[in-house]
């Protein structure tokens, strides 16, 4: 059964005491599969909680459905076999890391043996053991998120749904979530991740949706999606600017001191012939190797990312 | 279910238990009879000169008490009604419990259940206080005052439901301000009744009594606090009017659910 399936998900909010309706989500469709990290990737406003929220049943579609496990989101069953940590997660803060994993171990309907053995094992896991009776409330932002992910994985669950699991950690924090998310991939764990640490994503996702202003964009596997758009950088010495002015006349730009990236096979072979044309000399030809970063920045603002951004 | 049920109920006691604002309101009901048993010493006085007979002014004296206490646990219910649901979905605890295989309906139930029970240990700490109270003057409370004070506590669930029900889908203040207004509904339309008729209209009974149907009627109630100083209650009308608070405070919990079933929480623009 797959964990996921949205189809043409929708939602606008009625405008109250006259205001324009607002659409969060247009028409969005896709699915998680077993096993498999799906990023699920937009700027501030592109629809990315909503459709959380639509997934965890918070929100009512105004148009098209969604299904976990093949029930609606607001079943019990679809529920009991997943694990979620919202963006703000909120907690009761006078309870303690163990009795707060243990209420949501109960509300899970699993026993006081097997709970205690679970909670037991997450707060290790998580780092929060030498903490885990101090209030959640005198716990620092890491430390919560760290509780919010334990609350999430109490029910070993088949498929998680983390918005920004890694806000508030530091690197050390970041590596320890990565490498969870891998150990939970592996154990065959669906995962439906929201981040804006791209890199992060990149690292350890299968497939990528990217969305902005209610839209899917992009989708496809993280291949599919960096490779849609990967050109080919070729690097030249230049005595004075005539392979830069052929370059330009071709209509590429050359960016910086002898770079310029083609974007295609056969583009790359006629700058190659214009520089050695010019008197340069070629010193470097490989695939350009642009980041999940790049391609969305070029996704939801319609330009390539700036040089300066551009990971090294 | 019901393991899920108590895990809420639990923690919205819990919860309440920490409220600061929920505590003032306690501490200042205490502190009400406090003041009562320092009157009470001039009415030592009073007993030791022969002037009033015992049992009279102390049944007098509890009467006035759980009246205060009454009107002070209702509006303390008032304040519990409003915060449950609304503060876990204000602070987004709500869509943390609501991710677990809990459904609202569970979620409402064991909500509402969990501040009754709070407000039955308020009610439980009150009753100790007067009987020590009772006590220090060598008397007892009788069955009848205890009573009184359930039938009390009955009130504040039905109060703390109909704060309970407005909360899910109005601003807080809104709420408390809808529940002094159904509270007071049968007063209200008795007394637009009353107006009209002092200005020379005519509202024909049957309308008053269709108007003021959706409201709660207390007065059975009442006549059990009365039978404490005048012993003038008939079982069948507590009884009765017991079974319509109960019933009444069941019926605003179940539109708190259909409230809350439609509810859209995590409201947020991304």
């Amino acid at each position: 059964m797959t964990p996921v399936q949205a189809t043409g998900l929708g939602k606008t909010f009625t405008g109250n005491f006259g205001r324009a309706p607002f659409t969060a989500l247009g028409d969005v469709s896709f699915e998680v599969r077993p096993g498999e990290i799906l990023a699920f990737l937009g700027p501030n406003g592109a629809g990315k909680t909503t459709t959380i929220n639509l997934l965890m049943g918070f929100l009512t579609p105004s148009r098209g459905q969604a299904t976990l496990f093949g029930f609606p989101p607001s079943d019990s069953r679809a529920r009991a076999r997943l694990g979620f940590l919202p963006e703000h997660y909120a907690f009761y803060p006078f309870l303690s890391a163990t009795r707060l994993l243990h209420y949501f171990g109960r509300l899970h309907g699993i026993e006081k043996i097997e709970r205690t053995k679970r909670v037991d094992e997450l707060l290790y896991k998580l780092g929060l053991a030498d903490a885990k009776d101090r209030a959640v409330g005198k716990y620092s932002r890491g430390m919560r998120q760290r509780v919010g992910i334990a609350q999430a994985l109490i029910n070993r669950p088949e498929l998680l749904i983390l918005d920004e699991p890694t806000s508030g950690f530091d690197p050390v924090g970041r590596r320890m979530v990565r490498d969870l998310l891998l150990e939970l991939k592996h154990q065959g764990t669906a995962v439906f991740l929201c981040s804006h640490i791209l890199s992060e994503v990149e690292s350890i996702c299968d497939r990528v949706i990217i969305i902005d202003r209610g839209r899917v964009v992009r989708q496809g596997t993280l291949e599919e999606v960096i490779g849609e758009s990967r050109g080919v950088e070729v690097t030249f010495r230049d005595s004075g600017d005539a392979a830069g002015q052929r370059l330009t006349a071709m209509g590429l730009k050359p960016a910086g001191a002898g770079t310029v990236t083609a974007p295609d096979e056969d583009t790359a072979q006629r700058a190659l012939d214009a520089i050695r044309a010019a008197g340069g000399v070629i010193t470097g030809y490989k695939p350009a190797a642009r980041t999940l970063e790049e391609v969305f920045i070029q996704d939801v603002t319609g330009t390539a990312a700036p040089e300066a951004e551009r990971a090294p | 279910m019901m393991q899920r049920m108590f895990a809420v109920a639990e923690i919205t006691v819990r919860r309440l238990m920490k409220s600061r604002l929920l505590w003032i309101g306690v501490v200042g009901s205490l502190l009400i009879i406090g003041l009562f048993m320092t009157s009470v010493v001039g009415m030592v006085r009073m007993l030791a000169a022969g002037e009033v007979v015992s049992g009279t002014m102390l049944m007098q004296v509890l009467g006035t008490i759980i009246t205060f206490l009454g009107a002070l646990a209702q509006l303390i219910a008032i304040f519990v009604g409003v915060s449950v649901v609304k503060r876990d979905v204000v602070e987004g605890t709500v869509a943390s419990v609501l991710s677990k295989p809990v459904s609202r309906g569970e979620y409402i139930a064991a909500s509402y259940a969990g501040a009754a029970v709070y407000l039955l240990m308020m009610w439980a700490l009150f009753a100790l206080v007067l009987t020590l109270f009772a006590a220090a003057f060598k008397s007892t409370l009788s069955g009848t005052a205890y009573l009184t004070m359930f039938a009390r506590y009955l009130v504040c669930v039905m109060t703390m439901a109909i704060a309970f029900s407005f909360s899910i889908r109005f601003h807080p203040w809104v709420a408390v301000l809808l529940t002094f207004v159904v509270l007071r509904g049968t007063a209200t339309v008795n007394g637009i009744a009353a107006v009209i008729g002092a200005l020379g209209g005519n509202v024909p009974d049957a309308v008053v009594k269709v108007l003021s149907y959706p409201f709660p009627v207390l007065g059975a109630l009442d006549s059990v606090a009365d039978r404490l100083t005048r012993g003038s209650l008939t079982e069948h009308s507590a009884g009765l009017g017991f079974l319509h608070i109960v019933d009444y405070g069941l019926v605003m919990a179940v539109l708190a659910y259909l409230l809350f079933r439609g509810l859209e929480i995590n409201r947020v623009r991304d």
